[in-house]
């Protein structure tokens, strides 16, 4: 006899339960979409600002300290710098340190980059941050899908250039001369989004 | 592998065992494991998983890193629960440290606080995760979509007090990044309030208590308590099968002993206790008592004294004594364990992660004897595996 | 086929034609008609099946290709005509390309003896009921020489699961058509059809408890004959990729797929025809249009319940599907035809009670689902709140 209620219980069950779910899903069937059509409506709200989506250096703030070189856990900063000579002027930068030693190579293999961000937080300038800009794709301004790019476009979207050795191919941002590139053509360069309160200062 | 060839002996009829390949790339191996099965039609006679196609030589490149550059690194082992990675290595090097009186850290009540509330958001995006793709596994996709959604949310706020979304890099040795944005303490009880709980009651009464999916899981990869503790499983496919171990109770790290929450066991109400459903219940549990958790820390949070509170115990350089430890700490998975070896230098020099998803893995052999190949998904899935753990 | 003909005839006003010439050019028209349905069916529904689908997951669903992607299945159809049809190198040639060829005729041919109105059949055969559960029956010849030819272990397994699933389940479909035709006397589709005019009380759900059990079991019997959740097993996605149709590609996977949604829209007329009424109204009297907005109305609703149901239930593994269907489905199905049997010899006296217990069963079934409404209210959702929160 228990066998026989088991039974009979088992199918009441079953079909309950089928019908919860089917109460469940007919109510979200009413709700409004929680996904938006991403390019066509741009995203509702901006990343926040200390979104990691990129990583962005003012070569001209730069006092070639090698902080960052030495902390980057997968080693793809390449910097080099020469001492100036005993009579040259010494600039500053826009946050008053000295840039005793002149860049002359800063490198960073953005293919080896973890995004980590831990030289953005030991740079004691804050020339090295990280943006949210994350739309990088080789588009121009009507939203079509480049397939040759000129120089200009692949420095203006940071993307493949080739750096003095040629034989290093792959995502190597010359961030000399992406910089200068920038200051020169007027379009400037992306400011650092974090406040001063979440800065790591030294 | 040789199936073994059974002659029928009435009918002289060969039959021969199949041998088939779940290999690396397989809808539903969360992630590049290789289950080698040998069936008898559909029956499974053993299953043979075959690990490393993700190990990344983790503990050999941290001997040449720093030990804060680590941290990136660790994240990246359970990269679902990231966080609690790097609390359990932090916990670790910070208690090396404090071996010595130079070079002891003192780490101040916000943030301890701060690291329990980012660990256990974690491990409810994490058990979110698993509650989807478990269930996406037996053939409902629904709860996958919506709990997936639930998880974005969890992924924004992270984005907000840390800057990534996967991999944070945000617990240090001596503190935290960066301290949370204001208003953020709200966004989390708001969400936790008008999204999450609501959303987790629709997943229990679409999916949880479903006739069919109890049918599927309840009887399927039972695992007695003295097998749990003899094959050193832990976390919640330990408490699934009956045994109330938590480290987070049992052996409590940072601010654990200050909250009260429960330690959910798997009660076998469907079926024998350690089944798959009584694991999966038990994740789905731990949702509500991590909930409970954050609320109470973020009640009992100090505000902060000075502006880079967070940050300012964080040393120079770390540079334990020399000496070793072995701190263990509760990730979704299980016992997360890190074992620190320094000989006084400022690199590390042995780190061994024990991994729970390693030893859980171990039972897989014995638990898919006899089972369908359908069951072996269901039984793959409980395990939650993470193969960047596994394999290291 | 008569009334069609004789239609034909009286418009064009044409005498002198022999009768035949006007039955064949009905013929045609009506095979016209059949293979208009067959191809337009699962563009409708494929549509259907996405938007369903997005809705219960909170997403938008097909919005780019045409007005909110109503030419999804169009271009979805053009991309599959121009594809490549690979061939796997060792498969069995010949029957791997007549493969998908048996699956689709044994699915359109059973669409001959479907009534679309009143009087409006392309084939008004007196064993219509058999001629079409025998055609359905046929597809298995099909799926089991598709998982043979392709060559592919995971493909076999598929292909075998599905036949014992199909050939199980055509018990209790049987009996649950047997029911209706005990009910009304004739194997006849239009003849049941017309024994549930008068009104939506005269419907055979309505009109006796036996009707109604044997519509519900129907249904689900049905739901594993077209291989559907929660009996999709055969082609569980992820278990094993794809079933018995892995290894096809282009126009010959299209015909797999256009099989499956044609033996859908076969088994919702089954219903709406048997149990629902047919092409009769819900008030008694002639039905306006010869019936067909009504009966399309059935089979649509019919068709949105079983597309719906694809996104709540998870799958039932192979045994516990055979459990359900030799256990369960055929005692019950059994006990319908039996009580049918006994109602139709009864006094019409006492068929008032039949009835009443009917109503009183659908009373049950309402009253359950007004229950799990009320339970399932658990989010207050304001519009404008949720698309603000489209991103946290």
């Amino acid at each position: 006899m228990r066998a026989l209620t088991e039974y009979f219980k088992n199918i009441y069950l079953a079909l309950e339960t089928a019908i919860t779910g089917m109460a469940v899903t007919l109510r979200h069937q009413g709700r409004p979409s929680v996904t938006f059509q991403y390019p066509d409506q741009p995203r509702p709200q901006p990343l926040p600002p200390r979104s990691r989506m990129s990583l962005f250096m003012d070569a001209d703030d730069c006092i070639a300290c090698m902080q960052c070189a030495r902390v980057c856990p997968v080693d793809c900063i390449e910097l080099e710098s020469n001492k100036r000579g005993k009579e040259e002027e010494v600039p500053e930068t826009t946050t008053g340190h000295k840039k005793r030693l002149e860049l002359t190579l800063f490198d960073i293999d953005m293919s080896l980059c973890c995004y980590c961000s831990d030289c953005t937080e030991v740079c004691p300038t804050h020339c090295l941050y990280m943006t949210p800009e994350f739309e990088f794709g080789l588009v121009n301004d009507d939203r079509q899908i480049l397939r040759e790019t000129s120089e200009e476009n692949r420095i203006r979207m940071q993307r493949q250039v080739v750096g003095p050795d040629e034989s290093r191919q792959g995502f190597i941002y010359d961030f000399m001369a992406i910089t200068k590139h920038l200051k020169e053509t007027g379009k400037g360069v992306p400011p650092n989004p974090l406040p001063e309160t979440d800065r790591w200062e030294k | 592998m040789i199936s073994n060839v059974t002659t029928d002996s009435r009918t002289g009829l060969e039959t021969r065992e199949m041998v088939l390949n779940m290999g690396p790339q397989h809808p539903s191996t969360h992630g590049v494991l290789r289950l080698e099965v040998v069936t008898d039609g559909e029956l499974v006679v053993k299953a043979i998983p075959h690990i490393g196609y993700l190990h990344r030589c983790f503990e050999k490149h941290a001997e040449a890193l720093s030990y804060q550059t680590v941290i990136p690194y660790v994240d990246r082992l359970d990269y679902l629960a990231s966080m609690n990675n790097d609390l359990g290595y932090a916990i670790a090097v910070e208690t090396l440290m404090g071996k010595s009186e130079k070079t002891k850290i003192e780490l101040s009540d916000r943030v301890e606080y701060i690291r329990v509330v980012v660990a256990e958001l974690n491990r409810i995006a994490s058990h979110l995760m698993l509650l989807g793709t478990f269930t996406m596994d037996l053939g409902a996709i629904t709860p996958f979509t919506w709990l997936f959604r639930d998880r974005e949310y969890i992924l924004d706020l992270f984005e907000e007090v840390s800057g990534a979304r996967l991999l944070y890099n945000y617990i240090r040795v001596g503190g935290v990044s960066y301290d949370f944005p204001p208003g953020f303490e709200k966004k989390i009880t708001d969400f936790i309030d008008e999204t999450l709980e609501p959303h987790m009651a629709e997943c229990d009464d679409l999916i949880t208590f479903n006739k069919i999916f109890i049918e599927r899981a309840a009887d399927v990869g039972v695992v007695s308590s003295e097998e749990a503790l003899a094959w050193a499983l832990s976390g919640p496919m330990l408490r699934g099968s009956g045994v109330g171990f938590d480290l987070r109770k049992d052996d409590p790290y940072s601010v654990y002993d200050r909250f009260d929450f429960e330690v959910a066991v798997g009660d076998g109400r469907y079926g024998p206790i350690g089944s798959c459903w009584d694991r999966y219940y038990v994740r789905r549990l731990e949702i509500d008592e991590s909930i409970k958790i954050i609320r109470q820390a973020l009640e009992q949070m100090p505000d902060a004294t000075e502006p880079d509170e967070v940050r300012s115990a964080i040393p120079k350089t770390v540079r334990p004594p020399e000496g070793e430890v072995y701190v263990r700490t509760e990730n979704p998975r299980g016992e997360l364990g890190f074992f620190v070896r320094s000989d006084g230098s400022a690199n590390p020099f042995r780190i061994k992660g024990r991994s729970p998803c390693f030893c859980n893995l171990s039972i897989m052999e014995r638990l898919s004897e006899g089972c369908l190949i359908a069951d072996l998904i269901t039984i793959l899935g409980s395990v939650d595996i993470v193969l960047g753990e596994v394999d290291r | 086929m008569e009334a069609l003909a004789t239609l034909l005839a009286e418009t064009t006003g044409l005498t002198g034609v022999p009768h035949i010439v006007w039955m064949i050019i009905g013929g045609l028209t009506a095979a016209g008609i059949a293979t208009a349905v067959m191809g337009v069916t699962p563009l409708l529904l494929v549509y259907v099946e996405r938007k369903v689908s997005a809705h219960v997951q909170d997403r938008l669903g097909p919005m780019r290709t045409g007005f909110h992607g109503l030419l999804q299945t169009l271009a979805d159809a053009f991309k599959l005509l121009f594809k490549e049809q690979i061939e796997p190198e060792q498969s069995d040639k010949l029957l791997f390309v007549l493969a998908p060829g048996v699956v689709f005729m044994g699915a359109f041919a059973a669409l001959a003896a479907l009534p679309l109105g009143m009087g409006i059949t392309a084939a008004d055969l007196n064993v219509g009921l058999m001629y079409i559960l025998a055609m359905t029956s046929v597809s298995v010849v099909g799926i089991i020489m598709a998982g043979w030819a392709s060559n592919n272990k995971w493909s076999l397994l598929g292909a075998m699961r599905s036949a014992a699933q199909i050939v199980s389940y055509e018990v209790p479909a049987s009996f649950g058509v047997l029911t209706a035709v005990v009910l009304a006397g004739s194997l006849n589709m239009g003849e049941i059809s017309a024994a549930q005019s008068g009104g939506i009380w005269n419907w055979f759900v309505f009109q006796s408890p036996f009707g109604f059990l044997a519509f519900v079991m129907l249904f689900i019997a049905g739901l594993a004959e077209t291989n559907r959740v929660p009996f999709d097993i055969p082609e569980a996605e992820s278990e094993l990729v794809a079933g018995y149709h892995t290894e096809y590609s282009g126009m010959r996977f299209a015909f797999f797929f256009m099989a499956e949604y044609v033996n859908m829209l076969i088994v919702a007329c089954l219903g709406a025809v048997l149990f629902l009424g047919g092409w009769n109204g819900v008030l008694p009297g002639e039905p306006v249009f010869a019936g067909i907005p009504w009966l399309l109305a059935k089979v649509a609703v019919l068709m949105y319940v079983i597309v719906w149901l694809r996104w709540v239930l998870p799958r039932l593994r192979v045994d516990q599907l055979m459990t359900v269907g030799w256990k369960v489905l055929v005692p019950l199905t059994m006990v319908t035809v039996l009580g049918a049997a006994v109602q139709v010899l009864s006094p019409p006296s006492t068929q008032i009670v039949f009835r009443i217990v009917a109503w009183a069963m659908t009373g049950v079934v309402v009253l359950i689902s007004i229950r799990a409404w009320r339970q399932t209210a658990h989010v207050p959702i304001r519009k404008k709140e949720l698309a603000s929160r489209a991103v946290a």
